[in-house]
């Protein structure tokens, strides 16, 4: 009788152990495919709105002059920034563009948070060579600005302003 | 007797598998079905944000069109000239030019802060909106060149139903 009272046990044992183990591999395939689809790196899309803006930034004419009584755009700027030159009022281009484009990216983007649509942005200018000299490709980075936390999708665009050999790429992303 | 007894346990202890097995398919059944909402639900979400998406890169290539029109653009370059824009504020041989809009602005974000109206009838429902920079003419010591500030050109129309975010 007490051989048939185990027996019972041992079998229901058993099928809880059976449902656990069913449950448990549901849960870890769940979790393996939740992992996947938030860890994949989502790849910036490429967008006219911030392409505007970029374009809209490049043709903006700064407080700086380097060879009065012209002012500079963004644009030469950053090239008068790569060359090392300087404003005639003395302060450095790169100075000179660093604090244009903050001051522009502020303005145009006023209401950027976490809580916002808009909650960062990323705006990288570089030099170069897309030929390579005497076997040697030159790279130098001219600015590097960011604001904000960036947490899901991108948005950028990138505009290439040529120079010497070379062209100066200025690449601009939104997090939202 | 003892063997019906026994056919009768017999029965109702394949019943109690029949149950166990049932109820166990309605728990998956049910955790799939959890599961597919979940998933269906962030689909759906990622369909509206691509259509709105869409949408407001539609919007935005009427704008540069928009842009391009020679009452608005700079001679050099890809602008908007502010002297026109002066020039066209509430010129009332260009209505129907501007049928179907609502209203047309540029409005000044950088160095200061500024709106132009252009043209202005009824109330605006949807306004589309994009980066511009904004260009006047200058000379100084026999120099010509352009000063632009960075703006933002709003066109709003009535009657369009756009999804919100």
């Amino acid at each position: 009788m007490n051989k048939v009272g185990s027996l019972k046990n041992k079998k229901s044992q058993e099928e809880i152990v059976g449902f656990v183990v069913v449950i448990v591999l549901i849960a870890v395939i769940a979790l393996v495919f939740l992992g996947l689809s938030l860890t994949k790196k989502q790849e910036p899309i490429e967008s006219r709105q911030v392409s505007n803006l970029l374009g809209a930034m490049l043709q903006y004419t700064t407080d700086c002059s380097v060879y009065k009584p012209a002012y500079e755009t963004f644009r030469d700027l950053a090239k008068s920034c790569y060359e090392g030159m300087q404003c005639s009022s003395g302060i450095p281009a790169c100075q000179g563009l660093k604090e244009t484009a903050e001051k522009m990216l502020n303005a145009a983007m006023p209401n950027m948070g976490i809580d916002r649509p808009v909650s960062a942005y990323h705006l990288n200018i570089s030099y170069s060579t897309t030929q390579s000299t005497f076997g040697m490709k030159q790279q130098a980075d001219i600015l590097a600005l960011s604001k904000g936390k960036c947490s899901g999708n991108t948005l950028s665009a990138k505009e290439l302003v040529p120079l010497d050999a070379g062209d100066i790429e200025i690449v601009l992303k939104f997090c939202y | 007797m003892d063997n019906n007894k026994k056919i009768i346990y017999m029965a109702r202890k394949a019943q109690l598998k029949i149950q166990e097995t049932a109820f166990m398919l309605l728990a998956l059944a049910l955790l799939f079905a959890i599961l597919f909402i979940f998933y269906s639900n962030y689909q759906v979400r990622q369909v509206y944000a691509a259509k709105n998406n869409r949408l407001e890169e539609q919007a935005i290539s009427l704008l540069d069109k928009f842009m391009a029109m020679p009452e608005f653009s700079c001679l050099h370059g890809a602008c908007i000239d502010e002297d026109k824009l002066y020039a066209l504020r509430n010129m009332s041989a260009y209505n129907d030019l501007w049928k179907g809009i609502v209203r047309i602005q540029v409005v000044r974000i950088y160095p200061k802060s500024e709106t132009i109206t252009i043209y202005q009838k009824g109330k605006p429902e949807v306004s589309y909106a994009s980066f511009v920079p904004l260009c006047r003419t200058l000379q100084q010591e026999g120099y010509t060149w352009q000063q632009c500030s960075l703006a933002k050109l709003l066109v709003s129309v009535e009657n369009v139903k756009l999804e919100r975010r």
